[in-house]
């Protein structure tokens, strides 16, 4: 492998000193190298990753179709979401309604929530996120296409799965935020609380395989040269975000599980009658809840990053300090999840910390909002030329998202403070709040977002004054609906409620909040009409049209073609102060990286994580129905779960793994291919042969998310021993301790097994992917011997609590043996050998990180009991 | 250390310690509580959840502003990486104060 060449024109530092590239020696000529006929490697190239036609539109893996399925299915969810907000607007109308009885109301209000959060926010970003992030990297697809694919069908089928249960009048009525007890079964006896738990499961299987995805391409799919000091912006805050989402959904996937596990086979994790907690819920769910604001929050704020330099014809003001908030953002945001449980009578001590955390996070977004303005201040917008003078509609939304987002923020402050808090907490107040910050922080900026990169997405520019009046109409109709829910917050009227009396005085304030909704709703109605009008008969858009700096405007085309660039430049600079009309053209020559059609492989650029310097060729796959296949059998495994037919959930797990063995695949890997030519002198060897190659970038990121959600499960079980009634239990549940040594030595023997198996010529590694095989197997064993040998778990939380740790375990021995399976399975049929050998390196890894954390889950038994006797009264 | 874990740890380390610090601060508190230590007298008559509680936060800003020093010592980072690295860094010490400063005053169990 080599580095490439320091050309000339190598002006810009590199990352780390004394790293600079040292020029290469000259190299055998790529096969694309001075490729003279463009339009016939378009062809080729289009060919290769083109998406089919008909029926195949179902196999399709292609980040710019799968980003625009996440982007227009979130706007149906959007729409649908609008439409119940609608009807709890028309029931507060008037006093004492009876447009809506009690529990329909409750209904909807939960799937108001639920829609919003779970179905059109989160995936709306992730869409955007997958339709640009390749192309301002300066890559031809994600990093994993077939697991976007997948995560897209599991939003599909999830989000489909709420919203068929609840015209059939089985939605879930407890809250968005689902809490205990209302959620338990004695309180909510029917499916709807089963079918928010296992939907929302279902569609976060797609929010942490997007967060993985993102990663992953992020860290090593850039264009050669770029650096991570040298990324857009814009990546910066996925990242982050990404990093966010696996930290943060864990904690309500376990809380779900729990919930649901309560539920179906009444473990009592929230029953205080039986040593569980409530609160235990409202503290997982706040967990992921908090930091989701900000996850929602930061892509927003990435967008107008982006394109408020454009408008303002200059680079992003303190970008290192932007850099530095969102990053401090990032972390503040998991300190503030006990502001939403100010009243649940929690210490002091505990109230100031968390209140103090909540304050302080209010000075990272103050950063990137002064930013912005010093943005705006240093240069006047360029006049919208397509439309009258002035500032494009684009820029209008952004206006709008200062004047709201900064009210959000400043009532979020209030929010923060304790006694504030107690006298507005669960008003009016708190509904005023969180739209001015969610709608405020995120849908203005999508809204500008949309109409940013509406020509590169479509090939259309936008004219008329359509998007104006769309504009002005939603910015008047929002305000007049939340601002005055300050008021009637502050004069008491309460949330969820389903009527109020005549004698409140809420009367005219909720009337006029009402009216103004629908105010608001023309106003999507008529931006909804004017993109449609400038999809179907706008002009077509000139390249580059805003005289942006970023790489997703030197595609060839627009809308770009499904490879994106036809070869890759060299990054010598920051990657927001480019000249994409310049680049475009030589790019579409072929000149550069990888400008070249080889064997139909769907080749991509993979780099360093530092310094961005070529290290692989990528192979991408092919469109597949694998995901399809694979999300169905997902979507069979919560069914299951949701009608409680338990044989057929196993069964359909097994067939999802089944189905996920098939996924590692592809000619490429069935034998040697050595180093290739890459262009511009560099000779790289494929992913399937590579150190590094990106399933190994994977599987740490997903560690990241594991780790999370055992640490959640920890948390969750000494938060029991110390806080929830009845504890100890009368007898304590022991653990024999025979099979709980066996399963720490066989962790260690698959540690050391998988190590061996990977070492040298692994060609002769069979037997130690068999006892790694073994080893697994008997932790699975002992595991089961172990929450065999517990009291009923309905009994008490105590051996609930024990019984989920240990099932932990045992899933992970499972997939450990499943990997030792796989990699056995990929060494007889020649897909391994001394240089492909991803599958043995996953088990290595697997079993690296499955040792120490399952040592931990052993030994936790103890400490839970230590903790609970040290509480004794 | 590859560079890009060195990325990550300048990068990400201020504030890992300030999240190491307030969940320690926070469980530790709770356990404390539960378990009597804010109610017993220590050394100069201070109660030992409440050293403990002090302690963390003062261990966890020596640490912050050690990596501070070792930042501005050069961590071999590219400029604009570095200096992001201690705007961040100083942050998080700030962040510490003002965060835990309380410990030290607030009653501990109330």
């Amino acid at each position: 492998m080599t580095k490439a060449p320091s050309g000339p024109e190598e002006t810009v530092e590199s990352l780390l000193p004394g790293a600079d590239p040292a020029p290469a020696p000259a190299q055998p000529a790529a096969p694309g190298d001075g490729v003279t006929d463009p339009l016939a490697l378009d062809a080729e190239l289009r060919r290769i990753w083109a998406t089919g036609p008909g029926w195949q539109r179902f196999a399709a893996v292609n980040h710019s179709v799968v980003g625009l399925r996440f982007m227009v299915t979130s706007l149906v969810f959007f729409t649908i979401g609008g439409i119940l907000a609608m009807l709890i607007r028309v029931q507060l109308a008037t006093p004492d309604s009876g447009f809506l009885e009690p529990g329909l109301y409750a209904q909807v209000f939960t799937m108001h929530g639920t829609v919003m959060m779970f179905l059109f926010a989160i995936p709306l970003f992730e869409g955007l996120a997958m339709y640009l992030l390749p192309k301002m990297l300066g890559a031809r697809d994600m990093a994993f296409p077939r697991l976007s694919a997948y995560g897209y069908w599991c939003y599909l089928f999830g989000g489909t799965l709420l919203i068929v249960a609840m015209l059939a009048g089985a939605a879930p009525d407890s809250g968005w935020f689902m809490y205990t007890p209302l959620s338990s079964q004695p309180f909510s006896p029917g499916i709807g609380a089963d079918v928010w738990l296992l939907g929302v499961t279902f569609v976060e299987i797609s929010a942490i395989s997007a967060a993985v995805e993102i990663t992953v391409t992020i860290l090593i799919l850039r264009a050669p040269g770029m650096s991570m000091d040298r990324m857009p912006v814009f990546a910066w805050y996925m990242l982050t975000v990404a990093a966010m989402m696996l930290v943060g959904f864990p904690p309500l996937i376990l809380g779900s599980i729990l919930l649901e596990a309560e539920r179906a086979f009444g473990l009592p994790f929230f029953d205080p009658l039986r040593g569980g907690d409530p609160l235990l819920w409202q503290h997982l769910f706040w967990l992921f809840g908090h930091p989701e604001v900000y996850i929602i929050f930061l892509p927003a704020a990435g967008a107008l990053s982006t394109l408020i330099p454009v408008f303002a014809g200059r680079p992003l003001a303190g970008y290192r300090a932007v850099v530095a908030a969102l990053v401090a953002m990032a972390f503040l945001s998991f300190g503030l999840w006990v502001h939403h449980m100010y009243t649940t009578g929690l210490p002091h001590l505990s109230l100031a910390l968390f209140s103090a955390a909540s304050t302080l996070v209010a000075v990272p977004t103050a950063v990137q909002i002064f930013a912005w303005i010093a943005t705006l201040a240093q240069r006047r917008p360029k006049p919208d030329p397509k439309t009258r003078p002035g500032i494009s509609v684009s820029m209008l939304h952004v206006f709008g998202f200062f004047f709201i987002f900064v009210m959000g923020g400043l009532t979020g402050v209030m929010l923060a403070i304790v006694p504030f808090d107690w006298q507005a907490h669960d008003t009016h107040f708190v509904v005023a709040h969180l739209h001015y910050v969610l709608i405020g922080g995120f849908l203005f900026p999508m809204l500008a977002a949309g109409y940013h990169w509406l020509p590169l997405i479509s090939g259309r520019a936008h004219d008329g004054p359509a998007g104006r009046l769309g504009f002005w109409l939603v910015f008047a109709g929002f305000n007049g609906t939340f601002f005055l829910m300050h008021i009637t917050g502050l004069m008491g009227m309460p949330r969820r409620v389903h009527a109020y009396d005549a004698e409140s005085g809420w009367h005219w304030l909720n009337l006029i909040s009402s009216v103004s909704s629908f105010v608001m709703a023309i106003g999507f109605a008529v931006i909804v009409i004017d993109l449609l009008l400038t999809l179907r008969f706008g002009r077509k858009a000139e390249p580059d049209p805003w005289q942006a700096a970023t790489l997703e405007w030197a595609v060839p085309t627009l809308p770009p073609p499904p490879y994106n660039f036809a070869a890759f430049p060299r990054i010598t600079g920051r990657a927001d102060k480019l000249e994409p009309r310049k680049l475009a053209p030589v790019l579409a020559r072929g000149e550069g990286y990888l400008g070249l059609a080889r064997h139909g492989w769907m080749e991509t650029p993979g780099v360093s994580v530092a310094r961005g310097e070529p290290e692989q060729i990528v192979i991408l796959p092919q469109q597949t129905y694998l995901p399809l296949w694979t999300g169905l059998a997902t979507g069979a495994v919560f069914l299951s779960l949701l009608f409680k037919v338990y044989p057929l959930a196993i069964v359909a797990a097994l067939v999802v793994v089944a189905l996920f063995l098939r996924w590692p695949v592809g000619d490429h890997a069935a034998a040697d291919q050595g180093e290739l030519p890459a262009g511009e002198g560099a000779v790289l060897p494929l992913s399937s042969e590579a150190p590094v190659p990106p399933a190994i970038w994977a599987l740490r990121v997903v560690a990241v998310a594991d780790g999370a959600l055992l640490a959640s499960l920890v948390f969750g079980g000494l938060f029991l021993a110390i806080a929830a009634p009845g504890w100890p239990p009368p007898v304590w549940p022991e653990l024999p301790v025979l099979p709980g040594v066996v399963a720490a030595l066989a962790l260690v023997v698959a540690w050391i097994t998988s190590r061996m198996a990977a070492r040298g010529d692994v060609l002769h590694g069979a037997p130690m992917l068999g006892a790694a095989l073994a080893a697994n197997l008997a932790t699975l064993a002992s595991v089961a011997w172990m929450i065999g040998a517990l009291p009923p778990l309905q009994d008490h939380a105590a051996q609930a609590v024990l019984a989920a740790v240990m099932v932990w375990l045992g899933l992970h021995a499972f997939i450990g043996a499943v990997l030792a399976f796989n990699a056995l399975r990929r060494l007889r049929t020649g897909h391994v050998s001394a240089r492909r050998r991803i599958d043995i390196d996953l088990l290595r890894l697997w079993q690296a990180g499955l040792l120490p954390a399952g040592l931990v889950v052993l030994g936790f038994p103890t400490a839970l009991k230590a903790l609970a006797l040290a509480a004794l009264p | 250390m590859s560079a890009g874990t060195r990325i990550l740890v300048a990068i990400a380390g201020g504030f890992t310690l300030w999240a190491l610090v307030f969940t320690a601060v926070y469980a530790g508190h709770a356990t404390g509580c539960e378990i009597g230590w804010g109610l017993a007298s220590g050394p100069g008559g201070i109660a030992p959840l409440r050293m403990v509680l002090v302690l963390i936060p003062l261990a966890g800003l020596g640490l912050t502003l050690a990596g501070l020093w070792l930042l501005r010592r050069g961590a071999g980072l590219a400029p604009r990486l570095a200096t992001t690295a201690q705007l961040l860094t100083a942050a998080a010490a700030v962040a510490t104060v003002y965060n835990f400063t309380f410990v030290a005053i607030l009653p501990l169990c109330a």
